[in-house]
């Protein structure tokens, strides 16, 4: 089962953890990678519905999956950001990089983690 | 209000699962300042970077040792986090944004500029095989909104 990567039906959605810093980017990187290539994903959601902390480490891992995603002709997304986290993405210039989406909700399906 | 001086010193392995460890700890030593959720989320977020710097940057090692200290008083807030591992060649190299000496672990190269971002002053003392020494300060209860 998934830690943090769910399938819906017209994208993927990366739910960010509650700290997201170098320790925990690694293993993001790495469940996301695999869904992205075996899933044929074009589109991304990033959401931060659950996200306290985040510092340069998750901004690293999220520039390299919208790259990832750039390769194969997708597009990458942001959803619930807080205060802090747009402070955040301004700080270190993500927002020219990703659009927010302000409309959707994501709700994760599985309440379980690994 | 808190009187006088406080100061603390930590020391620990230079593994990743210390860097959640570090910041919770120094955002916990500074409560007494009484700051607001975000000079705390500041602070918290540059000892991350530098920390994280010392573990990637200053070892292959993971037993090498970080030590991180940190004196408060009146609204100040000083931090210093200190590795003895490789150094760094070009410290002004080093800071400037993006650069990274890292690209195949992703590093973002923005270390620097978000404990910049974050503080109010960051210094960085380094000479090559003798380690690294990050020194930053901020004053707490300033910050608007």
């Amino acid at each position: 089962m998934n830690q943090y990567c769910e399938l819906t039906d017209d994208c993927m959605v990366i739910h960010i953890p509650r700290e997201l810093d170098h320790h925990e980017a690694g293993r993001l990187r790495q469940e996301a990678d695999l869904m992205i290539g075996a899933c044929h994903i074009r589109r991304l959601v990033f959401d931060f519905a659950e996200t306290e902390f985040m510092d340069s480490s998750g901004i690293g891992v999220i520039i390299g999956r919208c790259r990832t995603i750039g390769y194969y002709g997708g597009s990458a997304c942001a959803r619930n950001l807080s205060g802090r986290l747009r402070k955040i993405f301004l700080v270190s210039g993500l927002q020219e990089l990703m659009r927010e989406d302000q409309t959707g909700k994501t709700e994760r399906k599985e309440s379980g983690k690994l | 209000m808190m009187q006088g001086k406080n100061k603390m010193t930590l020391r620990f392995d230079a593994r990743s699962v210390n860097e959640g460890f570090a910041r919770v700890a120094v955002a916990a030593f500074i409560a007494g300042l009484n700051p607001t959720l975000d000079e705390v989320a500041d602070v918290k977020t540059a000892v991350s970077e530098a920390v994280t710097n010392a573990i990637i940057h200053g070892y292959d090692d993971p037993e090498g040792q970080v030590e991180l200290s940190c004196c408060i008083a009146e609204r100040e807030v000083w931090i210093e986090v200190s590795d003895t591992g490789k150094g760094i060649a070009d410290v002004k190299r080093a800071m400037e944004p993006f650069y990274t000496t890292r690209p195949e672990l992703e590093r973002s190269g923005m270390g620097f500029a978000f404990m910049e971002a974050f503080m109010d002053e960051v210094k960085v003392e380094s000479a090559k095989g003798e380690g690294t020494r990050v020194w930053m300060h901020k004053k707490i209860g300033v910050q608007e909104g």
